[in-house]
């Protein structure tokens, strides 16, 4: 068996098409895996204790997914891909959440050459799924070789340095099962021998549930409570005010895929402002937000 | 047709000899009546040249059927499908307990026919293949009446054009001549004379293809819909022709619907009659405008007209009128490809007239990173047929940026084109015009476009760390054969079980957590109080005491029952002191009765208690070594009582 039989062999759910481009791009997947061993394998056994009860998806869901993923095989143009676009989102706002939809989302609307909104896409996936190097990578395709996939880095992004390591979801999930074997260790050094060993271990614990539900409380404020926003067209003029009468903000028109944080909204008008260039208004069916 | 019947019970036994009889003929015709037959019919027998008439083809009896053949009437007739609709039908009936069930299979097809001459036409007969036979219907016969004779009515179908591109306009019409009335009548209008003279005489009645919206040639387009074109053609008068005779309702009419009269624009000319000598005509014209969407021969026609006109008027000014039944022939119209010669190879297949922009974002980029083009074409034409100007032949494009393949959409009445880029090298660089060429069928020859350069700022792309590199040199220090490449999209994640919902409700999250918290701070409370409980010897020996001392009064209360009286007193005074012991936590043996009064005073039990417990201790003391039963029994009494009220002074105190 070949090298690429082997790799295939081990990854059956991974199309052909799939296989072959994680072969060229080489992605650095694996490599993830090694920087960080130990945090791997405890990821592993902590979200398999605390995911192991999730139950299989709905069958009607299913067929959904593949309806709309026979229809994005078959799309040759951008109407399709359109059509596509709007498969998966139907089943993102009547279904359920998820970061694997919302990379093929992006995908779709980046086949029907919608940069921006598949942009969007690719953020909200990366919520989920934070180190998927398909996700990375499509956004990094779609933002450009010369746009960095992150902004410029706050103090508390270098506190909360892991906090890209772990899904949204993921670490809730992991706080409230490390929070249970610290309670557990808790009772455990009270009735058993082993005090020591049983109290120094739950205070351990503790201290990563403290860590992991901080970090999960910092997502949730940057994901619920600030939103964000991708310029959906291009040339794009914002204003110094909310109507067309106000002088144009910055120099140039805004292109499409161009990220912005929201601050403000007043009718149809919102007020954005851009990394390290300022801050100015647009009409609403000029972006999208999330 | 398939016949069954079913006859119940034994009634019809009696019947016997006839049955079988009446049975065996009646299979025999029915086996006759469900043979395949093809059947036909013509709705009228005789027609007027360039008219048409409805003919029918029935397959009767035939299951699966297929259309008929009619190859053979294409010498004399113009057939068109007309609609087709099923004969299948199952029917039960049960009258007199006899149940029937009729069965009937069958097709019918009905065409239009349109004689291409005049005369006694035998229409063939036709063939249908049913079950690998062939089935032959029967031929029939159709009087063509041609057109009569005359001058005084003249059709003709003209076009301004004999061929035509596509999306080039051209304008179909129909000329009506009626030839001017002779003196002292000439100046009349002659439709209008007619309706003066008799109101109640019809109207003159054409029949024209093209008024109908559903029955233009196909590939053909009105430049307005019938409603608009006829709403300026409409009289007022009431005297003009019907067309198609479109009716005219109104309240007034209600059971009346008759045709609406169409007068268009008139205008004498000068024409020959029928015996060569130039006559006055008056000429109308029914004139629509067409646009052809593709190519092939669009065929006009043909159009009659029935009426009755004033053919001539004599001295004393009495008119005489005629029927008179007039076809134009069919006008052809070609709509042809546009010409090969001189076509440039930025010829995108579009035609009509177009104006392009473009628009390049961002203008300002590094090296490799993606630009997105839109090249947009707006205007009247084919624009669902235009393609995309391919960038790749254009050197100019490639010596500069990478060109990704093109997306196509139109939307809005424009067509826009989609093209990723990459810009290979730094510099201020101008994206240069791109060549696109079209059809332009007014001008009748190929323009072609060229849109607007667009500058733009490309700097150099930061440099990687080897080892962000994904492919990195080899251990020799060169760089590998095989690159990763950035370009395009990851594939989709086509896996569903990877479909779970993936939302986060924070707040109950929230709420878990301090639920979490406080179901453990509970837990250390109850574990304290039980491991207090049960580490602490003095606390479990105070509240085991009211126990232990109500045990031993039942033993005092067994042993005065057994005659042992001494026993008895011994364990009612020691279940007193006993009490008090375990609440104090002191030794039990040799307490005497000032200390345990001691005792009770430190826990601050009431003086009255205490004196009695003084009391009862000393009786016990007496009767140890003088009792009677009976005085042991209100002891026992005393001792019973006392006890429940230390105790429950004790518990008052907190001591238990």
């Amino acid at each position: 068996m070949s090298l690429f039989e082997q790799e295939k062999s081990v990854s059956p759910a991974v199309t052909n098409e799939a296989f072959d481009r994680r072969v060229e791009f080489n992605l650095y997947h694996p490599a993830d895996w090694r920087r960080s061993p130990a945090c791997a394998l405890g990821l592993l056994m902590l979200s398999l204790a605390s995911t192991g009860c999730q139950r299989s998806p709905d069958p009607q869901l299913v067929a959904k997914f593949q309806a709309a993923q026979t229809a994005f095989d078959q799309a040759d143009s951008s109407e399709e891909f359109l059509r596509v676009a709007s498969l998966f989102q139907e089943i993102q706002n009547t279904e359920i959440v998820n970061g694997h939809l919302f990379y093929n989302l992006g995908n779709a609307y980046m086949k029907a050459g919608r940069r921006g909104r598949a942009i969007a896409c690719y953020r909200q996936a990366l919520r989920y799924r934070p180190r998927d190097p398909y996700v990375k990578a499509n956004l990094q395709f779609g933002l450009g070789s010369g746009t960095p996939l992150r902004g410029r880095r706050k103090v508390v992004d270098f506190v909360l340095f892991w906090q890209d390591w772990i899904g949204y979801r993921t670490k809730f999930q992991l706080a409230a099962s490390v929070g249970a074997f610290a309670l557990l260790g808790g009772l455990a050094g009270r009735f058993f021998a082993a005090r020591r060993l049983f109290y120094g271990l739950s205070w351990g614990l503790l201290a990563v549930t403290l860590i992991l539900a901080g970090s999960a409380g910092y997502d949730w404020v940057r994901f619920e409570w600030v939103e964000r926003g991708v310029i959906v067209s291009d040339q794009v003029e914002a204003r110094k005010g909310n109507s067309e009468s106000y002088a144009p903000a910055f120099n140039q028109p805004l292109a499409e895929g161009t990220e912005f944080l929201l601050l403000e909204s007043r009718g149809d008008w919102r007020r954005i402002r851009i990394e390290g260039s300022g801050e100015g208004w647009i009409e609403s069916q000029w972006a999208v937000t999330y | 047709m398939i016949q069954k019947s079913r006859m119940p019970g034994t009634r019809w036994l009696q019947a016997g000899a006839f049955c079988l009889s009446l049975l065996v003929g009646l299979a025999g015709s029915s086996l006759a009546a469900d043979e395949a037959e093809l059947i036909v019919e013509l709705g009228r027998e005789a027609i007027y040249e360039g008219e048409s008439v409805r003919y029918r083809v029935t397959l009767n009896h035939v299951e699966n059927p297929s259309p008929p053949q009619l190859e053979a009437l294409d010498t004399d007739f113009e057939v068109k499908p007309a609609g087709e609709r099923s004969l299948n039908s199952h029917r039960v009936t049960i009258i007199n307990g006899r149940r029937s069930e009729i069965r009937r299979f069958g097709r019918a097809y009905d065409y239009l026919l349109t004689p291409r001459r005049a005369g006694i036409l035998e229409i063939p007969a036709p063939v249908a293949q049913v079950d690998g036979r062939l089935l032959r219907g029967r031929a029939l016969t159709l009087e063509v009446v041609a057109p009569q004779d005359q001058d005084t009515v003249v059709l003709e179908i003209r076009s301004d054009r004999e061929s035509v591109y596509p999306m080039q306009q051209f304008t179909v019409t129909l000329h009506v001549g009626i030839k001017a009335l002779p003196e002292p009548l000439s100046s009349r209008h002659p439709i209008e004379l007619l309706q003066q003279l008799n109101r109640r005489v019809p109207l003159p009645a054409l029949a024209v293809p093209w008024v109908d919206d559903d029955k233009l040639p196909g590939g053909v387009k009105p430049e307005r819909s019938w409603r608009k074109w006829l709403e300026n053609l409409q009289s007022r008068s009431g005297a003009g022709f019907s067309l198609n005779n479109l009716g005219n309702s109104s309240v007034f009419s209600l059971f009346d619907e008759r045709p609406m009269a169409f007068l268009p624009p008139s205008g004498r000319v000068e024409k020959k009659d029928q015996a060569g000598v130039d006559a006055q005509y008056w000429n109308f014209e029914f004139a629509r405008t067409f646009t052809p969407h593709q190519l092939g021969s669009l065929s006009f026609g043909p159009v009659t007209l029935k009426g009755t006109f004033v053919t001539e008027v004599n001295s004393q000014n009495e008119a005489t009128t005629r029927q008179i039944y007039a076809v134009a022939r069919p006008l052809v119209v070609t709509a042809k490809d546009v010409p090969s010669d001189g076509r440039p190879k930025s010829y995108i297949g579009a035609i009509g007239q177009f104006e392009v922009t473009n628009r390049l974002a961002p203008t300002r980029a590094k090296v490799g990173d993606p630009l997105t083009l839109t090249v947009t074409l707006r205007g009247q034409g084919t624009l669902e047929a235009a393609r995309a100007p391919d960038l790749a032949q254009i050197p100019a494009v490639t010596d500069q940026f990478r060109v990704y393949e093109a997306t196509e959409e139109t939307r809005e009445g424009q067509r826009q084109f989609t093209y990723s880029l990459r810009p290979l090298q730094a510099g201020t660089v101008e994206f240069p015009p791109i060549p696109l060429s079209y059809f332009d069928v007014r001008q009748e020859k190929f323009i072609t476009l060229r849109s607007e350069p667009i500058s733009l700022v490309v700097e150099e792309a930061e440099q990687l760390d080897d080892d962000e590199i994904a492919l990195a040199a080899t251990g020799n220090g060169r760089r590998a054969a095989i690159e990763a490449s950035q370009d395009g999209l990851l594939a989709n994640i086509n896996d569903p079980s990877v479909l779970v919902d993936q939302s986060v409700d924070a707040p109950r999250w929230f709420l878990l957590f301090a639920c979490m918290g406080g179901g453990y701070v509970v837990v250390l409370v109850v574990s304290d109080h039980v491991r207090q409980f049960f580490g602490d010897g003095d606390l479990q020996r105070r509240r085991l005491a009211p126990g232990r001392a109500r045990r031993r009064l039942q033993e005092a209360g067994a042993q005065v029952q057994g005659g042992q009286l001494r026993g008895a007193v011994d364990a009612l005074g020691g279940a007193l002191i006993g009490l008090v012991a375990d609440v104090a936590g002191i030794e039990e043996s040799g307490l005497t009765s000032a200390e345990v009064e001691m005792q009770l005073r430190n826990m601050g039990v009431e003086t009255e208690a205490v004196r009695r417990m003084s009391e009862l201790l000393e009786m016990c003391d007496g009767v140890r070594y003088g009792a009677s039963h009976s005085a042991l029994q209100g002891l026992d009494d005393d001792t019973r009582l006392l006890l429940e009220e230390l105790i429950s002074i004790l518990k008052r105190k907190k001591f238990l």
